[in-house]
This record gives structure tokens, sequence and C-alpha cells, in this order.
């Protein structure tokens, strides 16, 4: 193996966990958001960027399609002053039942972390 | 200034620069096809990504501002991100885990592209192997090699050129490659060009930059070429045309004055039978000629006009001329269809063992009649014309033909005339009739034979390739003076000394069992010999 292929290779682990996290996390987040409000993508993300989770908004349409798809949301369309219509996300039943689901058992799993971590050393 | 492209993304229209018309395809191409690949419903994220690019466009212009600026396509790609981005947070997703683990080693199904990056010509060899994963050099050898089976791969490689299309964008030049049009193998292939250009610059490439010169000078030849092409034909059409127009409208005014009133009335059967003529000479010569100066005018000036009807009714009209012309031909040659001769013989009653022969000239023959076209008439027999003749009077066409004369051994001891009345007809019995009508007049007097120059063809008799053959049988030991006017009338005579028939005239001739012989002409002999 060439010594950029074992770079590669080691790599993978550690940014699968990190992605899968921020996987997990997006989707609490979006689903918190819908649950607030009905919103459509570009006020979604304008609510993400500021708390700096998402970066670029290409990333966010996979995943607003895959859940809608999942069926935790449904859309409808509307019309925009500005532009082209605009999907209107929201929270299905079943949407609800999952955020709450994900609410406990990220709390739980928060506290659970910060207790084995501990706090940042300095 | 800087010319501007008219995009429509997500049903709004924006007015682009071209630079940033170049990128925001790129940009989109790539993401479509990162989308295509990672995601089960990559079209409809695809249409929401299009949909955002087009609000954050929209939000660029203004009143003051209309035209998008490669500064906003710079500011869609870093609030949409690339594929680079996208992978980097999805890298556990189900369907880009098996990507990712594959790697660079990744395949996408490679397309088949012209590379103009790598080219001698179209850059169609190079981008087969491309697509084949072979050495450029290979093909191109390949396809040189295969000149020489009856040139199969010149025409080969104009198709490949005319339909394989040419790498355009970044992402094209990746998918010829069978390479992801992730951003890394865009920013490699960038670089990799901007060497390339190094490299032409600096003189490499020499070949296609003088193939490239060079087909733009024939595609401009060709383009002329049309032109000049389209000015010939119009020309000659022209040309045509005023031949065309000569002809018909000389047979119009012909009509009144000249010959062709009589050729007219003495070849139809019936008056419908020459309008017919002129119809169908109007369509078999007037419609190609259309056609030549409307084709000519189309190259000449680029119109691009193309009506199937037009050319079909052309095409049918013609056909119709056609027929017409056929039909009127082969009734007209039926009218020519059976032969007759009728023939004559009178006993010329010897004063003495000379017979003087000589000829009724035609300018006197004429006289008697009261042409309108005489002078023409004569014109004509001055010119050495000696086949027919036709003589317009007041209601009336006639024919002249010209008489045949020949000297022969008579069966017996008197001297004899035989005239032979030929002509033809449509039956026998037409025939025989236009026979009788050839009038010519042969008088004999005191050893002295005056016969007409020409035969007169009495109406209504048509045209029906009327003849007159006079022999003078001659008893042998007998002699004939052959006046010398009689030199155009004289028809293959057989003599023993082998004399042309023009030159037996002006001389005496005595029958003896060989033929003729002449007896004042040894000049002439010495001059045969």
């Amino acid at each position: 193996m060439s010594e950029e292929e074992i770079e590669k290779n080691s790599g993978v682990p550690e940014k699968s966990i990190q992605s899968q996290m921020r996987k997990g996390i997006l989707e609490l987040c979006i689903l918190s958001i819908l649950s607030k409000a009905d919103a459509y993508p570009t006020e979604i993300i304008e609510k993400l960027k500021e708390t700096k989770l998402v970066v670029v908004e290409g990333t966010l349409y996979p995943l607003l399609t895959r859940l809608k798809n999942t069926g935790l949301l449904a859309y409808r369309w509307e019309e925009s002053n500005s532009g082209p219509p605009r999907k209107y996300y929201k929270l299905t039943s079943e949407g609800q039942n999952y955020l709450k689901e994900l609410h406990e058992s990220w709390f739980d799993m928060v506290t659970a972390v910060n207790k084995t971590i501990g706090p940042i050393k300095k | 200034m800087k010319k501007t492209v008219t995009i429509n993304i997500s049903g709004i229209i924006f007015h682009i620069e071209e630079d940033a018309y170049e990128k925001l395809n790129n940009y989109l191409t790539t993401i479509k096809q990162y989308f295509d690949r990672t995601e089960d419903n990559g079209k409809e994220v695809f249409a929401d990504i299009e949909a955002r690019i087009a609000e954050i466009l929209q939000e660029e212009v203004n009143g003051s501002k209309q035209v998008i600026v490669i500064e906003d396509i710079d500011e869609v790609v870093a609030i949409m991100g690339s594929p680079k981005d996208f992978e980097a947070f999805y890298a556990q997703d189900e369907k880009a885990e098996s990507a990712s683990q594959l790697g660079t080693e990744q395949k996408i199904k490679r397309r088949l592209f012209r590379n103009s990056d790598d080219l001698v010509i179209g850059g169609v060899c190079s981008g087969l192997a491309a697509y084949l994963d072979l050495d450029a050099i290979w093909v191109r050898l390949a396809m040189f090699l295969l000149v020489f089976f009856g040139g199969l791969s010149l025409w080969v490689y104009i198709i490949l050129w005319i339909i394989i299309p040419q790498a355009k964008s970044t992402a094209d030049k990746l998918a010829m490659k069978g390479e992801p049009a992730t951003i890394d193998n865009i920013i490699k292939t960038v670089k990799e060009e901007a060497n390339d250009l190094n490299q032409r610059i600096n003189g490499k490439g020499i070949l296609s930059n003088i193939i490239k010169t060079c087909s733009l000078i024939l595609f401009w030849i060709f383009k002329f070429l049309r032109r000049i092409v389209g000015l010939i034909i119009l020309l000659i059409g022209l040309g045509l045309f005023v031949g065309y127009m000569a002809v018909l409208f000389g047979v119009s005014v012909a009509e009144n004055i000249s010959d062709l009133k009589s050729w007219k009335g003495v070849i139809f059967d019936t008056n419908s039978d020459y309008v017919i003529a002129v119809l169908s000479f109007i369509l078999i010569a007037g419609i190609p000629i259309f056609m030549l100066l409307f084709s000519g005018i189309k190259l000449l000036f680029k119109i691009n006009f193309h009506n199937k009807w037009l050319n079909i009714s052309a095409g049918l009209l013609w056909l119709t001329g056609l027929i017409l012309g056929i039909n009127l031909t082969f009734s007209t040659l039926k009218q020519f269809g059976e032969i007759s001769k009728i023939k004559e013989v009178k006993t010329l009653h010897a004063v003495n063992d000379t017979l003087y022969v000589k000829l009724n000239h035609f300018p006197d023959i004429i006289k008697k009649y009261d042409f309108e076209n005489s002078d023409d008439m004569e014109t004509s027999f001055n010119n050495g014309h000696r086949k027919y003749l036709f003589g317009n009077s007041e209601n009336s066409q006639n024919i002249f033909g010209f008489t045949k004369l020949d000297v022969i051994e008579s069966t017996n001891d008197s001297t004899e005339i035989m005239i032979n009345y030929i002509a033809r007809g449509k039956n026998k019995k037409d025939a025989n009739a236009n026979a009788k009508a050839i009038k010519c007049d042969v008088v004999y007097n005191n050893n002295q034979l005056i016969i007409d120059e020409v035969f007169k063809v009495i109406n209504p008799s048509k045209f029906r390739m009327q003849s007159i053959d006079i022999k003078i049988k001659l008893p042998l030991s007998k002699i004939v003076f052959l006046n010398k006017d009689l030199k155009n009338t004289l028809n293959d005579i057989e003599n023993t000394s082998n004399v042309w028939d023009g030159d037996m005239a002006g001389h005496f001739w005595k029958m003896t069992k060989q033929g003729l012989e002449c007896l004042d002409c040894d000049t002439l002999t010495k001059q045969t010999k």
C-alpha cells in the first residue's frame, strides 16, 4: 500500500463518525424547526446557518427529499414574489412522533456523553 | 462589453454573461451528475436546487443591474456548495458509502466524445482512444492503415466526426475518460488544460491548426461556391429562357410571315395537332427552364424554400407535356407508315441517235405561282438547298421537291422514260393518293427532253416524303447529251469511267454493254486517273 492509500483508509472512520453525527443532528434540527412552523428550504437554512450546522445549502436538499420520502415530512407549493414557487415543508403526524423519540434520546445521549467525556481540557 | 446569454432556470429568465454562463453550466452539470449517482431521487433534488439558484440569482438582479455576472455565480457556488462539500457531509450515506469506498477507482460510464484538447483533425481518434482506454496513437495508426482498404476509414472518420459530440464542458471531458466529475477531478482537468494551452501556444499542434485553417477556408469556399453555382445555373437558365421565348415568339410571329406556317400546314394532319405540338413544347422545354431559374435563385440568394407540391405539380406537368409530345410524334409518324410507288413509262420517239436532256429551272417554275415567300425560296435555292422548299400562297401551302435523274440501259430498242412517283401515307390508299399528288412536267420534243428541276405536291396532300425518280432507258449504242444544268439532278448514274454524277453533266455519253461511255471527256478521264 502506498502512503497515500494508508492515509486515505485511516481517514475514513473518523470522517464517518462526524458525518453520521452531523446527519443525525441535522435531521433533529430540521424536524424541530418545522415543528414550530412550516417553512421552505431557505428559511430552514437561515436558521441552521445561525447555528453553523450547515455551511452549504446543497447538502440540505437531499436530506429534505429523503425525509419527505420516508413520510416524516410533507410539502405544498406556494407562490413567491421573487422567483419560482416555493416548496413549504411541514411535519406529518409520523414526523411529530419521530421527533418526540429523537428529542428524548438526544437529551439522554447528551447527558450520558457529557458525563463520559467530562469538561474539555484546555 | 461582454456577450450575454439568455437562460431559463426553473421557469425564470435570466440574462447572463457568457463566462458566467459557462461556469454555471459546468457547475450544474457536475451537481446533476453527483446527485444522479448518489440519490434515489436525484432529479427531484436537482430541481429543488435549481429553484433555489433561481431564487438567489433573482435577488442579484434589480433595476440597475440586469445581467448575471461571474461573481454572482461564484456566490451561488459558495452558498450551494460543491460536490466535494456534499461528499464530506454525506460520507456515510448508504449510496455515497459505496461510492466513497470505491474511491477514485469508482467507474462511471464512459461516454464517447471528440477530444478537442488532443486532436490532429477532429479529435475523433483521441476521443475513441479515451473511450476504449487505449493510447491515441494506436487508434490513429489503425485509422491510417484502414485508409488503404478502399478509403474505408475516411468515410468512417467523417461520419464519426459528424455524429460524435465534442467534449465541451469539463464534466464532458471527465465523462469521456470515465472519471467521476468530482471537484478534485475538475480542478485536475482544468490544470491539465492550462498546461496543454501553454504547450499549444509554444507551437505544438501546428498540424491541427493548419488543418483547422484549411477546413475553415474550404468551408468559406464551399459557401461561396454555392452562390457561384447558383449564379451559373441562373445564367444558364436565363439564356435558355431567352431562347425559349424567342422560339415561342418566333413561332407566333413566323406564322404570319414565313416558312413556319407552311411547315405546320404540310406536316400536321389537323390544326389541333399543331396546337398540341406547341403546348408540349411549352411544357417539355419550359418547366425545366423554370425549375433551373428557380433553383439558381434559391442557391444565389440562399432562400430556403422547399415546396413538395410545387415540385410534384411541375413534374406532373412536364410528364403531361412529354406524353402529349410522344403521342403526337407517334400519331404523326403513323402518317408516314406506308410507302407507295407509282410507275409511269413513256416512249420517246427518236428523230436521230442523240437525245438532248436539259432542265426547266426552279426559278422559272415558281414564277408561275404567286408565292408570298418566293424570295425566301430563291435564297434557299441559291444557297444550295436541295431537299424540299415550301411556298405560301393566299390559302395554301405548296411543297416542292427536287427531281432525280438516272440513265439506264433499255431492255428493248426504243428510248423510254420511266417516272417513279414515291410517297408515304398512313395506309396504302393514302400513300397512293399522296404519290398521285406529285406533279412534274417532262416535255419531249424533237430529240430534246426538258425535265422540271422540281416537282410540286398538289393540295391538299401533306408533306409525306414525296420524291420523284426519273429514269431514261437508253438502248445500246444510242447517245445522250446531259446538259450542264443537270449537275445537281443527276443521281447515281453508272458509267465506264466512274465519273462523279455532277461531272457527267455537259458531256456526250454513249450506251455500251458496260454502261455509259463518255465520248468527249478525254481530259476528264485523265483527271480522275
